[in-house]
């Protein structure tokens, strides 16, 4: 067990080699000289050359590319062009309002899944079924940035139930930052609520035609044993993988909610530093993003080793 | 393939589908000849509710709705088209190659694990904002996005392929690795990489909305789904037709999209039910 997750945690070295490799080449692919971004327009060519020089612009780009890594593993990813402080204290102050709301979504998502995939298999063959799909479907059809603006003006504008945007930290009570971030997170579940219902639900029916919910019916356990006890433990296996890319996708992808809803996380600040041009930011914020993108599905991998005992530690 | 298209037809969701993807397209392409100029100004028409002469209403610019609205989608399906093309290209020549040949596997799928180590979404969008916001920046951004997931699909059924007598009988007899690939494994792997081809047409459709709902996208005053549900944000309230029906624009094509992938894969692909992951 022990010797798995060692050569599971390797495993992610060249993971992360390949990730650096992306985004020392998303610096290159930029149109235009990074010195003379720095510098501005009115820049003189020396001046630039001098910049060129101190950053290194002027070596061979393999040597960039080492000089880069060496910097990265020592946490230092650059200045930000823009506010001027380092990328590393950047990208920090953002992640707990991301945080914030991929947890809250996360935890939505699975009391809207998990409750409508039972339901949709407990009643299948019945009218329940095709709305059930036909939801899930639409949920994955559905940019959230639309249904975000649909219920801004609803609960925000029409009723004023909801605040319309923004982000109050939980330290400044529960109430503000849950009501802040209701709408937001909700938006993000629904889309995460149909991919993970979906599964549950194929998994579920899948797992009602093996020989041991037969023996188990044999046996006369009641329809609700069969689901709870046998099937929906038994889906959960393969669902846990979807759920944990789903949340692993909300860590970081929650780019465009957090931008309706003017949330300051770390999508937010990859879009401003897009439009700022702060290459330095958007470099690190993406790095960011992936490391916790591998990171949590390397445990959601050793959890299903957890989960599914038939899965071996070779 | 004639029983394929037979069997899709006697499936009322993939006919439904397919007539509203039809029709979408067919209003795209046909625009200039019946709709107004999507990009006239008429100051005097300012966010005009849905009426006779304009049916779905105007915007802030007292542009047509309706007219900007099929335009856009002239925009999204080419690049949902030409994405999923691009993507289905890369995906599928690399996956035969891995597939086949371990040495190329080795280099080529330690690459790619790495960039689906990126949500695609944020690749795609490091990638637009790295390489400058166009109309080629962002199809060859999100087909990089796209690329791995196509490829880790038709490589698993190379793999399966390979292993099956009537590939071993072609290698017996002397037939070289790439005409094996071509005429044999190639035509027995496409269900699954046409499947994988409208789901990723329907993701690309989402996520050029995304990009030009942020201003990454194809740049106004052209219309797109998403820069006009993206102008149409100050008036949420005062004109909701103006981010109702864009939105509608694009839940309708994606929808449909999604529904036809899924008879297709039910079609294709009658044992699995679940979609063909990894």
């Amino acid at each position: 067990m022990i010797g798995y997750i060692v050569r599971r945690v390797l495993a992610i070295i060249p993971v992360l080699l390949v990730v650096g490799i992306v985004v020392f080449m998303l610096i290159h692919l930029t149109p235009g000289d990074p010195a003379q971004v720095i510098l501005g327009d009115a820049a003189t060519p020396a001046r630039v050359k001098v910049l060129r020089h101190q950053l290194g612009l002027d070596q061979p780009l393999w040597k960039q590319f080492l000089t880069w890594v060496e910097h990265v593993c020592r946490g230092n990813l650059g200045t930000s062009l823009f506010y001027q402080q380092s990328v590393v204290h950047t990208v920090a102050v953002r992640v707990g309002p991301t945080a914030s709301l991929a947890g809250l979504a996360f935890v939505f998502s699975l009391v809207i899944a998990i409750p409508s995939a039972l339901l949709a298999v407990w009643k299948r063959g019945s009218l329940l079924d095709p709305i059930f799909m036909s939801g899930s479907l639409l949920g994955v059809s559905m940019p959230n940035f639309w249904l975000a603006l649909m219920m801004i003006s609803l609960f925000g504008v029409k009723l004023g139930w909801l605040p319309v945007s923004g982000y109050v930290p939980l330290d400044q009570g529960v109430g503000l930052w849950f009501s802040h971030l209701l709408m937001p997170a909700f938006v993000l579940a629904i889309q995460q609520a149909g991919l993970i219902a979906r599964m549950l639900r194929d998994g579920m029916l899948d797992v009602l035609h093996q020989d041991y919910i037969r023996t188990a019916r044999a046996k006369g356990a009641g329809e609700r044993l069969v689901l709870l006890h046998h099937a929906f433990r038994n889906a959960l296996i393969p669902t846990v993988t979807v759920i944990g890319t789903s949340l692993a996708g909300l860590l970081g992808g929650a780019v465009v909610t957090e931008v309706v809803f003017a949330i300051p996380g770390v999508g937010n600040l990859i879009v401003q530093s897009i439009a700022s041009r702060d290459f330095p930011v958007l470099t690190g914020a993406v790095m960011f993003v992936a490391l916790v993108y591998v990171l949590v599905n390397l445990l959601i991998d050793l959890l299903y080793s957890v989960l599914d005992p038939r899965v071996q530690y070779r | 393939m004639r029983t394929t298209v037979a069997g899709l037809m006697r499936r009322p969701l993939a006919v439904v589908s397919l007539a509203v993807l039809v029709a979408v397209v067919l209003a795209a392409v046909t625009a200039p000849l019946w709709a107004a100029d999507p990009n006239r100004i008429n100051v005097a028409q300012r966010l005009v509710g849905p009426s006779a002469s304009h049916l779905l209403g105007t915007d802030n610019f007292g542009r047509d709705i309706l007219s900007r609205v099929v335009t856009g989608g002239r925009i999204s399906m080419l690049i949902g088209a030409s994405v999923s093309l691009v993507a289905l290209l890369l995906g599928t020549v690399s996956g035969l190659l891995a597939g086949y040949y371990r040495a190329v596997d080795r280099t080529l799928s330690r690459f790619l694990d790495g960039l689906m180590a990126f949500p695609s979404f944020l690749l795609a969008i490091a990638l637009v904002g790295a390489l400058g916001p166009s109309v080629r920046s962002e199809i060859l951004a999100l087909s990089i996005a796209y690329w791995p997931r196509i490829m880790r699909v038709v490589r698993s059924s190379t793999m399966q392929l390979r292993e099956e007598q009537y590939v071993e009988a072609a290698r017996a007899v002397g037939v070289r690795g790439p005409s094996i690939l071509l005429r044999h494994v190639l035509p027995n792997a496409m269900a699954p990489i046409i499947i994988q081809g409208t789901f990723v047409f329907a993701e690309a459709v989402l996520l050029d909305a995304s990009l030009s709902f942020l201003g990454l996208g194809v740049a106004p005053p052209a219309p797109t789904w998403g820069n006009m549900l993206a102008d149409s944000r100050t008036y949420l309230s005062l004109a909701p037709w103006f981010s109702i029906f864009p939105g509608l624009a694009i839940v309708v094509t994606v929808l449909a999209l999604n529904m036809f992938g899924d008879a297709l894969r039910d079609q294709l692909d009658p044992h699995s039910t679940r979609g063909s992951v990894g």
